[in-house]
């Protein structure tokens, strides 16, 4: 009897003790299972947040790149506020939701501007982001900005910039001839356009650019005067470089900047 | 009748030592799961960021009517998969609708990634799942 009691007293003991043991384990079990938990919640978070980082600039490149490609048919530069963001946001808001992510997404208008470095004048946007995101089931939360850069690969500024550089060029050349004999002929300021027509052509060549310009000339002549009328038809550049390409609706194209045609006449007085 | 009592206060007690025994390793069991899915998770997440720097989830979201390409492509994010592990890649639509799928499709205990992919013409998912082999 007396081995009995000592069996049964020894048996609740070990139980007793055992519990608080395995009461121990579990706590820690416990706290091992809200740690991973919480590490999945942060992988998830982190996840996402790199997942919207990297797809905006995906989405505005071809945004952006429609923009570009018509403003550049216009001559202009491309408008910030044509570019369309909203689609994105709710799509991204519904991406996050469908992972039991709530999500607050702001994206301030793009602002554009040329590269100074390799690929040189190209265009540059820079889209200021600032999210917040809560994982519904753990309520863990991420809270971030950054500025999404991107590159599209067109040197738009090079038509306004070459296009009054060879005007003036092809006027500072005629009025040279002119200054310097003022009997020239209508063959000699032919010989100069089409010279300097194919230097810049040349030179545009050497830089991997496409352009093309044509200019008409007439010679007026009275006892008084010379008059050169310089007719500068449409002027037009492609960026002809491997990078230089963009996808319009999934095609790849290139983009034709244009500037204006203008006429210009220049009179010289005999002395 | 002291003995009896004895008796019945040995086995229960023997009893509940046998049940929280048996739920500890249980709840040691749902942990251990809760911890592979979050280490695949880590992984699969890596795999993604590793083929988003390679540029292939770029080339993917170009190539959405050239499934060939677009076969390839995923093909390659799989092999970014470390060895001895499964992975299993599905690239859905906006609706849910499935462009392509690679890999197996029944992977266990695993850990899922799904990633945003804007193409020129939709937002598309793409799901990386990575589980044990």
């Amino acid at each position: 009897m007396r081995k009995a009691f000592f069996l049964a007293t020894t048996s609740v003991i070990v139980a007793y003790l055992t519990v608080l043991l395995v009461q121990g384990i579990n706590n820690d079990i416990s706290m091992v299972h809200e740690l991973a938990i919480q590490r999945s919640s942060v992988i998830k978070l982190s996840s996402c947040a790199d997942s919207i980082k990297e797809d905006l600039p995906r989405y505005l490149r071809s945004e952006v790149e429609k923009e570009v490609f018509l403003s550049a048919e216009l001559g202009n530069l491309p408008d910030p506020s044509n570019i369309e963001i909203k689609n994105w946001i709710a799509a991204a808001i519904e991406y996050l939701k469908r992972q039991n992510v709530k999500a607050d997404i702001e994206i301030e208008i793009p602002v554009f501007r040329r590269t100074a470095t390799n690929p040189e004048g190209a265009i540059e946007c820079i889209v200021p982001l600032r999210y917040a995101l809560k994982d519904q089931s753990c309520e863990t939360e991420l809270e971030d900005q950054a500025d999404v850069v991107f590159i599209v690969p067109v040197r738009i500024y090079l038509i306004s910039d070459m296009a009054s550089s060879f005007r003036a060029t092809v006027i500072s050349r005629i009025k040279r001839l002119f200054m310097q004999n003022i009997g020239s002929d209508y063959q000699d300021v032919r010989k100069i356009i089409i010279k300097t027509i194919d230097e810049y052509e040349s030179n545009c060549e050497r830089i991997d650019l496409y352009f093309r310009a044509s200019v008409d000339s007439e010679v007026v002549r009275d006892n008084e005067t010379v008059r050169v009328k310089l007719s500068f038809e449409d002027t037009q550049i492609t960026d002809m470089s491997a990078l230089a390409q963009v996808v319009i609706d999934g095609k790849t194209t290139r983009v034709t900047f244009k500037a204006q045609a203008s006429t210009i006449t220049l009179s010289f007085k005999r002395h | 009748m002291h003995t009896i009592l004895d008796s019945m206060a040995a086995n229960s007690a023997i009893w509940i030592l046998l049940c929280i025994a048996l739920l500890a390793t249980v709840q040691t069991e749902h942990v251990s799961q809760e911890l592979k899915e979050s280490y695949f998770a880590s992984q699969a997440s890596s795999i993604m960021q590793k083929a988003e720097s390679l540029g292939y989830i770029d080339a993917l979201a170009r190539c959405e009517g050239d499934l060939q390409s677009a076969d390839s492509l995923m093909l390659k994010i799989v092999q970014l998969c470390p060895r001895g592990m499964l992975c299993t890649i599905i690239w859905k639509t906006e609706k849910g609708e499935v462009i392509k799928a690679i890999g197996t499709q029944d992977l266990g205990v695993a850990g899922y990634v799904t990633t945003i992919v804007s193409t020129p013409t939709q937002i598309t998912y793409l799901t990386l799942g990575v589980g044990e082999r």
